[in-house]
């Protein structure tokens, strides 16, 4: 059984760990910033973080491990998603709201595969719809309102948007209905195809798994 | 009564609520004066805080000591209001809303909010704000709103009116000058307190947990009556977490609420009313703010208590161990 911590509770000194989630550091002790179990992950050949695998293999007794303290959740849908927040390069899923020459408009429900409490607003301008051919995209061809779209954070914006690319062949619409309801399939990276009557309509379409 | 614009959208009971009118003869000899609790001055009233009982919102808490009840929601990191005018915020807003109930002191209170509630509001904000980390939020706001189910008698000027035989006019008659600021400060610590607890309960990322702690002086009432004071300190009594009724022959001095946070030994909100002498060096004043450190030490025990508890059930429910959270979180990360 693992005693729990509660935010101000000191759990060691910058010396022996690395902070993690859910610490923070004041007058050199890593301090617990959440209610729940500490966790501790040597610093092995797995790492939690990627961009430092190569230099943790080559001196694997020298990183000491990292420390962070976890809140358990009943279930795993439940209560993790309450204080998610999009980042910069996170990868959202969001419903196109409006469309504009300028830019779409989208509500943003699924941040890194979690689901949000509270729907975001975010913007997919015209410049950040694809990666070639930038002055040629028009959004009207790109998007509709109601598209399901895949997208990336670029910025958090200004005071109400948040502000998404679909600039990468994994990017898109990835769920969209025709003009007349009907679902469609995508047929290629800038057309889908309405499963009933057969119309081919454009999208900026994400490239399918 | 504060001046307050008529509420038209719901039905209004009578803002005094129905109860008859006490008729008293004279105010302050005739006054009913609460029994005194049988506590030692150093001793807080028992606390009880339990979190997570409202499921609509991220974190919450329920708070109970002897008569005052409240309780916290705290909603949020959620996104800023699309009409707002603030600019860009890189770290989260954060609002606290204090309500009293109707029903939560023996004069009925209106819906909308009184400056007495506005006011408390503003300092449970100024105690709560330096504890959140409130820059791992950008770009979203966390709504503190408390409500008091119940308070020790009442907690305004308004509730110490005492309506005389044969008058028409109603009189307010301060029989007890420190009363409102007792009653109101027990409120205030137990709502930061509680608060604390729901901001825990929520996940919200904080430097350190923030207990309020209450501290009230009090003198001999022939040594206040005189109006000599300086002479009078030697006889002081410092009671924490002090009742609305008045210790036997005493009379109060100065009351002092403060949010401290223990493990950083901060304080983030300090409000002293009263009568704190100054001249004489600054003892008086640095011996109640001792004192209401200590008061709210004691609370910050009942408080790690209540945060952890919610969490232990959670642990004991689903049989989470921690190496093999770990694990997961290790092939999320990866995968």
């Amino acid at each position: 059984m693992t005693s729990l911590v509660v935010p101000g509770q000191p759990l060691g000194p910058v010396s022996a760990y690395i902070p993690g989630q859910g610490v923070h550091v004041f007058n050199g002790q890593i301090i617990a910033s959440l209610v729940g179990q500490v966790v501790t992950n040597p610093q092995t050949t797995t790492t939690t973080t990627s961009t430092s695998t190569s230099t943790s293999t080559s001196t694997p007794t020298a990183v000491p491990p990292t420390i962070s303290v976890q809140k358990p959740v009943l279930t795993t849908d439940e209560e993790t998603n309450a204080t998610l927040l999009p980042e910069v390069s996170s990868t959202v899923l969001c419903r196109i709201t409006r469309i504009n020459p300028r830019q779409a408009t989208a509500s943003i429900f699924i941040v890194n595969n979690h689901i949000c409490g509270d729907e975001f607003q975010g913007v997919i301008r015209v410049q950040d719809v694809r990666l070639t051919e930038v002055d040629k995209v028009k959004i009207f061809n790109s998007f509709r309102p109601g598209d399901i779209v895949r997208a990336k954070v670029i910025s958090l914006g200004d005071q109400s948007n948040y502000y998404l690319s679909t600039a990468s062949n994994e990017l898109g619409v990835i769920m969209a209905d025709s003009e007349m309801g009907d679902p469609m399939y995508p047929i290629n990276w800038k057309e889908m195809k309405s499963t009933r009557t057969g119309v081919v309509e454009e999208r900026k379409v994400a490239k399918p798994f | 009564m504060a001046a307050k614009a008529p509420d038209r959208r719901r039905n209004n009971p009578p803002s005094h609520g129905t109860t008859p009118p006490v008729f008293l003869s004279s105010s302050s000899s005739g006054a009913v004066k609460p029994k005194q609790s049988s506590r030692s001055p150093d001793e807080i009233r028992k606390i009880f805080l339990r979190t997570g009982l409202i499921s609509s919102v991220t974190g919450s808490s329920f708070l109970e000591i002897a008569p005052l009840k409240l309780s916290v929601s705290v909603l949020g990191p959620r996104p800023l209001p699309r009409t707002s005018s603030t600019p860009f915020a890189a770290q989260a807003i954060l609002t606290t809303e204090v309500k009293f109930a109707p029903f939560a002191s023996t004069v009925r209170r209106g819906y909308i909010r009184d400056s007495s509630e506005r006011d408390l509001g503003s300092r449970l904000y100024q105690a709560l704000v330096g504890a959140i980390r409130r820059e791992l939020y950008p770009k979203s706001r966390i709504e503190v709103v408390v409500t008091i189910l119940d308070s020790e008698d009442e907690g305004d000027d308004v509730n110490t009116v005492y309506i005389e035989e044969g008058k028409t006019t109603v009189e307010t008659k301060f029989w007890d000058a420190g009363r409102s600021e007792r009653a109101l400060g027990v409120v205030l610590a137990g709502c930061i307190t509680a608060a604390s607890a729901a901001l825990a309960d929520a996940g919200i990322e904080m430097f350190d947990l923030v207990s309020g702690g209450v501290a009230t002086s009090f003198v001999d009432e022939v040594n206040s009556k005189g109006k000599d004071k300086g002479d009078a300190v030697s006889n002081k009594l410092y009671v924490r977490d002090p009742a609305i009724a008045l210790p036997e022959g005493k009379t109060p001095l100065a009351t002092c609420v403060l949010g401290y946070m223990a493990a950083r030994d901060e304080i983030s909100e300090l409000w002293i009313s009263g009568k704190v002498g100054t001249k004489n060096g600054t003892t008086e004043m640095d011996e109640l703010v001792d004192e209401a450190i200590a008061a709210a030490r004691s609370a910050r025990g009942v408080l790690n208590e209540a945060a952890k508890e919610r969490v232990q059930f959670i642990v004991d429910k689903t049989g989470t161990a921690v190496p093999s959270k770990g694990e997961t979180t290790d092939v999320e990360m990866s995968g």
